[in-house]
């Protein structure tokens, strides 16, 4: 548990990748501007924006492009939570520290979103989650009771959806 | 103002941002989210979605659930010390109030499955979830999972006459097919042999041991532990040659013996415990004062124990007195003590006397009280062994009916 106690230092190396967010006196950073799907305009530095992999390829296939990047598959709310997720990423990168690394180990952004997706259908019917994931049943009516009757016990205790 | 892109979004409906990611998910990250399910009822029931569905959770999620299932508890032999009537019941893992009815709501839940009241000498085996069951002297065995809540009835060979001591071997991870051992004592010298039924064929076949497995059934332990294909299951006898860990290699159908560490200084009349942990045979056993604990490596070739850890007696007698004085007195002496089996997942060692049942946990060398019988009761140990029950959720094929059934994809 008392494991590292030497503070993070930010060395020269890894200022690129760390654009330190809380100071303005370090040099000025390049800003991206990213469009979420319901128009919510977000400001962010460069080296958040370059975590996204949609936004990286932008830039890579118009490398002086100063436009807006427009992220039509993702809303405002989610789009602010990833960015902040992508922010604390960054720091961490720069400082590996092992109290730190425990921390977003298990907090990887992966999981995170599995886990979100997971909770979404959780005690969901059949049905929700079909339409959820955009998924046609391609039971027949007969597969379905048969794979009903199949896993009986699965079913105990639940009420009809 | 609106780009082109920002129409499209526009097009679809809501909630559509997470629908596209989700329709287009790669299949490991599909299993991912499903694994997260935590209840599980409710992960069978979205076999239902699609077919694609129905075969990513029976042929990916429920493998790997079943690789990180909790372990729930122990089936063991009890003993009614006044009447001498002995019969079977359940430890949960988590200690249970003292006065749990008895026998445990477990072991009536299975029960109730069978087509028979099973006694005590019924029961025969437990291997990673499924339960095994015999009835009738030209045996009737049957094959339960507690959690699905089916029995199936394994089709009969009429040559297995009065062989009824069998073993289960059946591995989640590794396939949800399983395999009924019985071995035949019938034939005094070597080679021996062994029936195994498949439920994936659906029928028997003969496989012949190189060596002895001896003329009396009381020389091998009970309990097997199967691993990778492996059959493993321990001999003792007064003489200490024979105090070996058998292994019968199912798929390719030989066997071979592995001689068990420190043999010569091991009790020569009893059985120490062989278990698995993260995948490795581990052996533990009472060697002088202290009770070790052994893993195995290389076990497909020579096989080599290294010993892991051992506790001493004297730091139990320690110890124990932190415990209340009944459980000290139901002890006993603590050279009754032996090692009662291994948990599947973590290095914990449960061991104990007749009358209770502790866990010892070298990480931090604690010791718990698991389970203290009632006044009257015992655990019976020795070739009849404790048998650790992890939950599994693959469903069983049903033989009796198999024409009947159109559900099988």
């Amino acid at each position: 548990m008392s494991s590292s106690t030497d503070s993070p230092t930010l060395t020269t190396e890894t200022t690129q990748l760390s654009p330190q967010p809380d100071t303005e006196t370090a040099q000025p950073t390049k800003k991206i501007t990213l469009k979420s799907s319901d128009n919510q305009i977000f400001e962010v530095e460069e080296a958040v924006a370059m975590e996204f992999a949609t936004v990286k390829s932008f830039f890579e296939d118009s490398p002086s492009s100063t436009d807006t990047v427009p992220l039509p598959n993702v809303t405002a709310k989610p789009l602010s939570q990833v960015i902040e997720f992508c922010k604390e990423q960054i720091k961490f990168k720069a400082n590996p520290d092992e109290a730190q690394k425990k921390k977003y180990h298990s907090e990887d952004l992966l999981d995170v979103l599995n886990q979100a997706v997971a909770d979404r259908i959780e005690n969901k019917s059949v049905e929700y989650v079909r339409g959820f994931f955009g998924i046609d049943n391609d039971f027949t009516a007969e597969e379905e009771a048969a794979l009903r009757q199949e896993h009986a016990w699965a079913y105990e205790g639940v009420d009809e959806d | 103002m609106t780009t082109s892109l920002d129409g499209k979004a526009g097009e679809s409906k809501n909630c559509s941002c997470v629908g596209f990611l989700c329709s287009s998910l790669p299949d490991d990250m599909l299993v991912e989210i499903l694994y997260r399910i935590t209840d599980r009822k409710h992960l069978i029931r979205l076999k239902s979605v699609c077919k694609y569905w129905n075969n990513l959770i029976s042929d990916v999620c429920v493998p790997k659930i079943s690789d990180s299932s909790p372990f729930r508890g122990f089936i063991y032999h009890a003993l009614r010390v006044s009447s001498r009537e002995t019969y079977i019941d359940y430890i949960p893992c988590a200690m249970t109030p003292a006065n749990a009815p008895e026998p445990h709501e477990f072991v009536k839940s299975y029960s109730s499955l069978l087509p028979f009241e099973p006694a005590r000498g019924d029961f025969l085996d437990c291997c990673n979830g499924l339960l095994l069951f015999v009835e009738g002297s030209i045996p009737q065995y049957y094959v339960c999972n507690p959690v699905t809540k089916q029995c199936a009835a394994i089709p009969r060979d009429f040559t297995l006459e009065n062989i009824c001591t069998a073993s289960l071997a059946f591995d989640p991870f590794k396939s949800p097919h399983y395999r009924v051992v019985c071995f035949d004592y019938s034939e005094p010298k070597p080679p021996q042999r062994s029936r195994v039924f498949s439920s994936e064929t659906g029928s028997w076949t003969i496989q012949e041991t190189a060596f002895g497995y001896g003329p009396k059934k009381s020389r091998l332990a009970k309990h097997c532990i199967y691993l990778d294909g492996v059959l493993y299951r321990q001999t003792a006898s007064k003489q200490i040659d024979s105090k070996r860990l058998l292994c019968f290699d199912l798929n390719r159908g030989n066997s071979r013996a592995i001689e068990l560490p420190e043999k010569e200084r091991l009790a020569p009349n009893d059985y120490g415990c062989i278990g698995l942990l993260r995948r490795h045979l581990c052996y533990s056993d009472l060697l002088g004062t202290a009770l070790h604990f052994w893993l195995l490596e290389d076990r497909c070739k020579n096989g080599r124990w290294t010993l892991i850890h051992n506790i001493n007696v004297d730091y139990l007698g320690n110890h124990v007195h932190r415990l209340d004085r009944i459980t000290i007195a139901r002890f006993g002496e603590i050279s009754a003590l032996r090692p009662f089996a291994l948990h599947p997942t973590s290095e914990v060692i449960f061991f104990g006397t007749r009358g209770a049942m502790l866990s010892y946990h070298p990480e931090d060398r604690r010791v718990e009280l698991i389970y203290r019988t009632k006044k009257d009761r015992q655990i019976m140990k020795g070739q009849i062994s404790v048998f650790p029950y992890t939950p599994c959720l693959v469903n069983l094929k049903d033989f009796g009916q198999l024409d009947c059934s159109l559900s099988q994809p």
